[in-house]
């Protein structure tokens, strides 16, 4: 599966996107806190292109991007 | 509707109606100085697999609030300088009370809600 980060998260990771492998029962949370693990404030998961809870299930080949705010406009 | 564009958005025009009398139209442009310092452009990053859908239920959800005839959301990307436009929202409603009203709302959404993120360069 496939983890992608942006803007500020992105900077501070030194990576945009990367591969890990699927597991079974895995949630957004667990690979916040293997993967990332930073002290951001206020990111949101969003899985498979909607945003979602910390605790998700995640299926086989999703896409996990961790959004810090937004600040479009 | 695409509301994902690259680089800035061009002026748009008030879509054709007989039937509705109220257009609202918000461009939100990059600005210099800002905070005293020069701004050269700002550098828009774009999620642009997720933004369709997430301005997609925006507009939905609008359109369960406010009878609406016609929404626009564009958002530009990649590097916007100074006086260029970086963001429309545009309604078209019968009476001005729902316009007025249903643009900031889905304004307020889209700054909250869409994946972008901006960098500020200054010189």
């Amino acid at each position: 599966m496939k983890i992608i980060v942006f803007g500020t998260l992105s900077k501070n990771l030194g990576w945009k996107q990367k591969e890990i492998p699927w597991k079974k029962n895995m949630t957004p949370e667990e690979i916040w806190e293997k993967e990332i693990n930073l002290n951001f404030k206020q990111v949101k998961p969003a899985l498979n292109f909607e945003f979602c809870d910390w605790d998700a299930a995640i299926p086989k080949n999703s896409e996990l991007a961790f959004l810090p705010p937004m600040s479009g406009g | 509707m695409k509301i994902f564009q690259k680089g800035s958005l061009k002026e748009t025009k008030r879509p054709f109606s007989k039937s509705s009398g109220a257009w609202v139209l918000f461009e939100g442009t990059v600005r210099s100085p800002n905070k005293g310092k020069k701004v050269d452009f700002i550098n828009y990053e774009i999620y642009e697999k997720m933004i369709e859908n997430e301005g997609e239920k925006i507009i939905e959800e609008a359109r369960e609030k406010w009878k609406i005839e016609k929404i626009l959301i564009k958002h530009g990307s990649g590097k916007i300088k100074p006086n260029e436009i970086a963001i429309q929202i545009g309604v078209l409603t019968k009476h001005r009370k729902e316009a007025f009203e249903s643009a900031k709302w889905i304004l307020d959404e889209c700054k909250e809600r869409l994946p972008i993120w901006k960098e500020e360069v200054v010189s």
